[in-house]
């Protein structure tokens, strides 16, 4: 794993679902003893997609901390240590909901005020552009987010330079630069965001030249980022997902005349590329541009509420996982785990493919993190072994299938009752926190509904197609559930815990977590949950002989 | 061969049975496990299994022949069996301290 000092940024709604999978990459432990600054950045401050990642860090960062204190840890769960940010341009009040206002071109002379209107209509649509509500992002208008996704970092920058009227989340993009600033050629900077979309297509252009500006600026001149030495990462995710074209009826009112349409999606990414092909800008700030996509029809979006309007963005805007999502994740893996590959005076264009067949994609662990120094064997063996602990706390344990049951608790009373006590301190509180976690990483029950999380619903992309585990790993019937066999997840059955007359597999795995799974000094779990989770994961390890 | 050295032979032989038993019971999940308390309650079922059947085959099966030996058999036989059920629990109780993390840990 690299030196370097590792920061994450992900705009748009695009780029938090890939935050969430970068989120539960980390979870399942692939970014060893390192500690990641992520900053989110939308102008979509109640964006559901928004919400649900930053309380999944939440949740991990809490399950991560141990009386105040939270550190990285080696070859474990949860190793990394995520410090979330978030910063969001303010697009509330009649003085800022759309670009007519926020720019003021009714202001000043008459002879000014029409110099305003005609510069401003040579780029934007008037009454369309110019006047839909910023509140949920730019809508796929790519010309007018860049330039008020740039205007607003500068305008933070300036806001804190005064000292006057500084918001919070202006105090929060601060400290993440200069956490940038201080790393210096040291920094790694990966980018997670769409070229299709809105915001995320927006932003990546500009960020890099934004952040130097904005250190420029706040600092009056005294600081800089070196766009030159500082290693900047982005994905170019084309078009993976559609949703419901909007009706003119939707379109009808200004704050809503203009709603992205997905079916231009493949247009806008087709013109994204060539410009990202040739930009001279982007292809200077960016060392690596991971280029992702899905070249097949994909499952649209909402698909069964035929009468509902267009989500346009806000708290409704929770759109399921996509297997795509988890390959940017394993981009930011590359980018950040490679000792070499920075040194090009122009930015590398990275694409991979994978088996097609049938057609449907067939996936396998080195196709997500590659094979060198065995990461396809590493990444095999945490994921495994955390979707095992994500069976046997919610099913077997029955977390998800009954409201009174504790999952992780669970384990810790059987070790109790086998005489190893050292993790009774452990709150029950800190327990339900791996169980919350443990339920958006795999699934839950509401009443008698199968609510399946983040690998069920990667995994629901690609289906029928062959990813990673066995099927019935991805059971999600409750007798199924209550029946599976967590020892059995793998497709190669050398993976598989061992059994014998004598014991299943469930009872070869906890004998080797009674006997053979203590933590050890290397993997630097010193607080009592760091330790029990390191133990746990030891014991799963050994059972699944990686 | 002596009743005593007999009845604590008998009471190794149930106490590995009674281990044997304990380590097919497999773990279970759950925030309650079923599965400790199984082992301990087929531990004491031999406890108590190991006196009545051991005195029945002293006393019934194995009794010499001889009048004068079989009154000295009969005479230690009960106090054997009183042996034999102490070593039982006393063996019982060391093993499941040596093995405490263990199945037969769930003894005691």
């Amino acid at each position: 794993m690299s030196q370097d000092k590792l920061f994450v940024i992900a705009i748009g709604g695009t780029g938090m679902r890939c935050l969430e999978s970068f989120t539960h990459l980390c979870a399942v432990g692939m970014f060893d003893n390192q500690e990641i600054e992520v900053l989110t950045l939308d102008t979509d401050q109640s964006n559901g997609n928004k919400a649900k990642v930053e309380q999944l860090i939440g949740l991990y960062s809490r399950i991560k901390t141990s009386d105040g204190k939270s550190n990285p840890n080696s070859d474990t769960f949860f190793s990394a240590k995520l410090n979330l940010h978030r910063y969001w341009t303010n697009y509330e009040g009649a003085a800022r909901e759309n670009y007519r206002n926020i720019s003021k071109i009714n202001t000043g002379t008459p002879e000014q005020q029409e110099e305003n209107q005609l510069l401003a209509d040579l780029f934007l649509d008037r009454g369309t552009v110019q006047e839909f509500n910023l509140a949920h992002g730019y809508r796929a208008q790519t010309h007018l987010g860049s330039q008020l996704m740039y205007h607003g970092i500068l305008e933070a920058a300036r806001s804190l330079a005064s000292g006057k009227d500084v918001k919070v989340e202006e105090k929060e993009l601060e400290t993440y630069l200069t956490k940038l600033e201080s790393a210096g050629a040291d920094a790694r900077v990966f980018i997670f965001g769409s070229v299709f979309g809105g915001t995320g297509a927006s932003s990546i252009p500009v960020i890099p030249k934004a952040l130097q500006d904005f250190v420029k600026i706040r600092s009056g001149g005294k600081s800089n980022i070196d766009l030159s030495k500082v290693k900047f990462g982005a994905t170019l995710l084309t078009e993976y997902f559609s949703f419901k074209k909007p009706d003119m009826k939707q379109m009808e009112a200004k704050k809503d005349s203009v709603v992205a349409d997905s079916s231009f999606f493949p247009l806008n990414s087709q013109a994204a590329l060539q410009f990202y092909q040739n930009d001279p800008t982007v292809k200077k700030t960016y060392k690596r541009l991971y280029h992702i996509g899905w070249p097949i029809e994909s499952k649209p979006i909402g698909g069964d509420k035929k009468d509902d309007k267009t989500i346009t963005g806000g708290a409704n805007q929770k759109n399921p996982c996509h297997i795509v999502e988890l390959l940017c994740a394993c981009a930011a893996y590359d980018f950040f785990t490679r000792e070499d590959g920075f040194d090009f005076a122009t930015a590398e264009y990275i694409y991979k493919a994978v088996e097609f067949d049938k057609n449907s994609f067939s996936f396998d662990f080195k196709d997500f993190v590659g094979h060198e120094n065995k990461a396809g064997e590493t990444f095999a063996n945490r994921l495994g072994a955390f979707l095992s602990l994500a069976h046997i706390s919610l099913s077997k344990n029955k977390a998800a299938l009954n409201e009174n049951e504790k999952g992780v608790k669970g384990f810790i009373n059987q070790l109790q009752i086998q005489k190893i006590e050292d993790y009774i301190p452990i709150p029950d509180d800190d327990t339900v926190d791996i169980d919350n976690y443990l339920k958006q990483f795999a699934y839950t029950f509401e009443g008698q509904e199968f609510i399946p999380g983040w690998l069920y619903q990667i995994r629901s992309t690609v289906s029928p197609g062959k990813f990673m585990f066995n099927d019935n790993a991805f059971a999600s019937n409750r007798k199924e559930l209550e029946r599976l066999d967590v020892g059995e997840l793998f497709l190669d059955d050398k993976n598989h815990w061992d059994k014998s007359m004598m014991s299943s597999r469930y009872d070869t795995f906890v004998k080797k977590l009674l006997n053979e799974g203590k933590p050890r000094p290397e993997q630097k779990a010193n607080t009592i949950k760091e330790r029990f989770l390191a133990h746990v994961y030891n014991a799963l390890t050994l059972s699944q002989k990686f | 061969m002596s009743t005593y050295i007999l009845s604590i032979i008998f009471a190794a032989a149930v106490l590995l049975l009674a281990a044997l038993i304990s380590n097919m019971i497999q773990f279970e999940g759950g925030s309650n496990p079923k599965d400790p308390g199984k082992r301990k309650m087929w531990f004491w079922i031999f406890a108590i299994l190991n006196p009545i059947i051991f005195y029945s085959i002293a006393a019934f099966v194995m009794a010499p022949s001889n009048r004068r030996e079989l009154e000295s058999w009969n005479d230690s036989l009960p106090i054997a069996t009183i042996v034999g059920f102490v070593v039982y629990i006393i063996l019982g109780f060391v093993l499941s301290k040596i093995f405490k993390n263990g199945k037969i840990g769930n003894w005691f």
